[in-house]
């Protein structure tokens, strides 16, 4: 019995040995299972010194030199190489772990953010055996011949795009890609790109056009890429079209600005031309007076062999040429309308004097007409303020007359112009304003005008007859049987012509005693005829005045 | 005194439950995990075999077991030998025993593998071969300061037992044979070594039994009621000397073939852990140091 717990003692201590097992707290995983055995301990931990400081990256030498130069994933891990990535935990123990799906990782903890398109790829896609750029990286793999270590790193890549992109542009460029390209759309060449750095600075439109619009492809490549240099762009013409078909000179950057291509005020300065322009010349837009060429298509202005000696070169004569071609003798350069020159019109047929030299020379001249005004009666710029009364007049209605140039009002018309006149102004005439028979009218035609003709002028044509027309019937009203101009109440009457001659004590009687006030509707008046003249008419039997 | 070092006990008891307790509720399944996995648990960093709790498992796990060495020391040295009665030693030898190993268990974080391995086992062998010792050691009738009964103390322990039931009850030739048939000695006597298993049988599940044998026995003799418990508890010590006396050779035999088990895994445990220590030091691992 002691001999067979004495055998059953020492196998169970022998036997692990026999078994394998080692002083290793666990097999080392499948990747480092060539370490294994006591003998190898040292070769990762440092006697004293549980951190794994050097063992580590002193096998890893490519992390290593990432990592002293603080570049990569590592480069802020401050921490023991054996917190993230343990062994010991046996042979199919992944030591790379991923958290989470591994791709979900942040890839800008690895100093290399991955944006747009890259944000699709999978780890394999970059992190491939084929891409590898480092000889480090693949010095150090062929120190481990039958392990996948070129298949697994993420080492040995570079930030360089044309690592994992074949430079399509041939070395025609930099290979710093970010400025022009972007991971969201590479064949977008984007905004990204300071064309600042390009020997033609972008500006104005340019800023705006699509790229290919100046980058035509290379004809001899495939597949097609632009060209990126060699562009001629020290004139405007390879990429636009002399649509002055050399009418100009090259220079087009002497009228036209990359802002506006068609603007170009800002740009030319006119006085280096042969026909500097002042004064309003300077707002007028280009193609008042370059006008574009009818035949051609889109219309290209004409810009050589304008003719600017004349103003009518380009200014229609309104004048119709009445005033010749020396416009400049009324008209300024800086208002065509207004400020027009002082015009000496004594120079003219028709001198200017008094109140005509003060009148808008449109009052006479009229544009519409384009043809000077007829001067010969003042009715052809005046209306007939008279409406036409005095055009039977000998002279015609001559306004000169009456009116002269040194104003309409007051007339030349005087007394003694007056007593040639069918009415000659005498006795207390003379001293009746004339507005107190010449008074507005309405003609036939409906014309207001102050009345100065009359068909047949006669005293009640002015006065009223405060007679009743008493005397219509024996003198036919004509007042001046009884009155005189001078006055009107000194009487030329003479009774001794009437039915009823005074004589005796009647020439001592007053008048109204006989002539007596009557009433009618109009209101007093005398009655002096018919007068009843019989004596009973007037006196008593007694011979006392009834 | 006594009550002293179980009062002591007890709440080692209890706060050896606690620790395990918190242990294994407050690593959220960690020790459940896969080996590939665990290292990606968040305890792991704490509570790896060389993590700063782990570590220190196995460090005061560690030294639990060699404290209980001193249990083996009371035992031979002279100086000590009059220090402390040997069953409290013992007490203390054992729940070092118990609470050693299992928090030594959580050390290895349940990776058993390499070296260190033979220690973990040896440690295993010798707990569990310490149960049955223990259940040895109390099967073996002693006194009360320890030391062993011989075998004629024993026996006039049990003719005494026989002559205050004859005085009391009465028993006849024929009820004493009854009492040897269910008691099994024959059958212990008989079975040289393995005879502890049937000791063990009989004084483990024949219990539940014996107290009905024993009822009956006692309504047969129209036992009166106020000298059952009596007749109980003297028929069942009868029975237990009398399996004691049948156990005896085999339990001296047996105890010698125990130490032939404890003391080698115990030496064998203690040499592997002293190089492991050794090793886990020379790499650096000194814990909180």
């Amino acid at each position: 019995m002691m001999k067979l717990f004495r055998f059953i003692y020492m196998l169970s201590i022998c036997a692990p040995h026999f078994l394998g097992a080692q002083f290793s707290p666990g097999a080392l995983s499948k990747y480092h299972d060539f370490l294994e055995g006591t003998s190898n301990c040292t070769q990762c931990h440092e006697l004293g010194n549980k951190a794994l400081s050097n063992g580590c990256v002193d096998c890893h030498s490519p992390l290593k030199t990432r990592i002293e130069s603080k570049t990569g994933f590592h480069a802020d891990k401050d921490k023991n190489c054996g917190e993230c990535h343990s062994d010991h935990n046996g042979l199919d123990f992944e030591m790379v772990y991923w958290p989470k799906d591994i791709n979900d990782f942040d890839h800008s903890e690895t100093g290399y953010k991955l944006s747009g398109k890259h944000l699709e790829l999978k780890c394999n896609q970059c992190h491939a055996d084929s891409l590898i750029v480092g000889d480090n990286i693949r010095e150090w793999a062929k120190k481990y011949p039958d392990k996948p270590t070129l298949d697994r790193t993420f080492l040995g890549l570079n930030k360089t795009c044309n690592v994992c992109h074949s430079d399509i542009h041939k070395k025609e460029v930099s290979d710093d890609c970010e400025s022009c390209h972007n991971t969201s759309d590479w064949k977008r060449v984007v905004k990204e790109f300071d064309h600042n750095k390009a020997k033609y600075t972008l500006t104005g439109k340019h800023i705006e056009i699509e790229c290919a619009k100046c980058h035509k492809p290379h004809t001899d490549w495939t597949p097609s890429v632009m060209q990126l240099t060699g562009l001629q762009y020290e004139s405007c013409i390879p990429c636009h079209n002399d649509t002055h078909k050399e009418e100009v000179s090259d220079d087009c950057k002497s009228c036209h600005n990359t802002q506006d291509w068609k603007n170009v005020r800002e740009s030319f300065d006119h006085t280096k031309a042969k026909y500097s322009l002042i004064g309003s010349h300077l707002n007028v837009s280009c193609e008042k007076c370059h006008k574009p060429y009818v035949e051609q298509v889109p219309p290209v202005l004409q810009l050589s062999g304008m003719k600017f000696d004349l103003c009518t070169s380009c200014h229609e004569d309104i004048h119709k040429g009445t005033f010749g071609q020396t416009c400049e003798s009324c008209h300024t350069i800086q208002k065509w309308k207004e400020n027009l020159k002082p015009f000496d019109h004594k120079k003219t047929k028709y001198p200017l004097e008094w109140k005509h030299s003060n009148i808008l020379c449109n009052k006479c001249h009229d544009v519409k007409q384009g043809k000077l005004p007829e001067y010969d009666t003042c009715l052809k710029c005046h209306k007939d303020e008279h409406n036409g009364q005095f055009i039977n007049r000998n002279d015609g209605g001559d306004c000169a007359y009456c009116h002269s140039v040194y104003g309409y009002k007051p007339t030349i018309f005087n007394v003694t112009k007056h007593n040639k006149a069918r009415l000659p102004l005498d006795g207390a005439h003379l001293a009746v304003p004339c507005i107190f028979c010449h008074k507005p009218y309405e003609s036939i035609s409906g014309v207001t005008s102050t009345q100065f003709i009359w068909d047949d002028p006669k005293c009640e044509t002015c006065h009223t007859d405060i007679h009743r027309n008493q005397f219509r019937p024996r003198y036919n009203n004509s007042c001046d049987n009884c009155h005189g101009p001078i006055s009107f109440n000194k009487l030329v009457f003479d009774h001794q012509k009437s039915e009823f001659p005074l004589d005796g004590k009647h020439k001592k009687v007053s008048c109204n005693k006989c002539h007596e006030n009557e009433n009618d509707i109009a209101g007093q008046f005398t009655r002096y005829i018919p007068v009843q003249h019989r004596c009973q008419d007037c006196h008593t039997f007694t011979g006392q005045i009834r | 005194m006594k009550l002293l070092h179980s009062i002591i006990l007890v709440c080692a008891a209890i706060a050896l439950v606690v620790a395990v307790w918190w242990i294994v509720l407050g690593t959220d399944g960690y020790y459940g995990l896969s080996l590939l996995d665990r290292p990606h648990h968040d305890v792991h960093k704490e509570f790896k075999p060389g993590g700063i709790v782990g570590h220190g498992l196995g460090i005061v796990g560690s030294a639990m077991i060699l404290l209980l060495l001193t249990y083996s020391l009371r035992k031979r040295i002279k100086v000590v030998r009059r220090i402390g009665k040997l069953s409290t030693w013992l007490n203390y030898h054992i729940f070092l025993g118990v609470a050693g190993p299992i928090l030594v268990t959580f050390h290895t974080a349940f990776k058993f593998g390499g070296l260190v391995s033979i220690a973990y086992w040896s440690m295993v062998a010798v707990a569990l071969s310490g149960f049955i010792g223990r259940y040895i050691y109390v099967k073996i009738p002693r006194r009360i300061s320890g030391t062993e009964l011989t075998m004629d103390e024993i026996e006039k322990h049990q003719n005494d037992l026989t002559r205050q039931m004859i005085d009391e009850f009465s028993l006849t030739a024929e009820q004493f044979k009854y009492l040897e048939t269910i008691s099994a000695v024959d059958k212990i006597k008989t079975r040289g070594l393995f005879g502890i298993f049937t000791f063990f049988f009989y004084d483990t599940v024949g219990r539940f039994t014996l107290r009905a044998k024993l009822s009956k026995l006692g309504k047969e003799m129209n036992i009166d009621r106020s000298k059952v418990h009596t007749f109980y508890k003297l028929t069942l010590m009868r029975i237990r000397s009398a399996r004691q006396i049948a156990f005896w050779n085999s339990a001296q035999k047996l105890f010698h073939y125990w130490h032939v088990i404890h003391r080698p895994f115990a030496y064998t445990m203690i040499v592997i852990m002293v190089i492991h220590t050794t090793l886990a030091i020379t790499f650096g691992y000194t814990w909180i140091w």
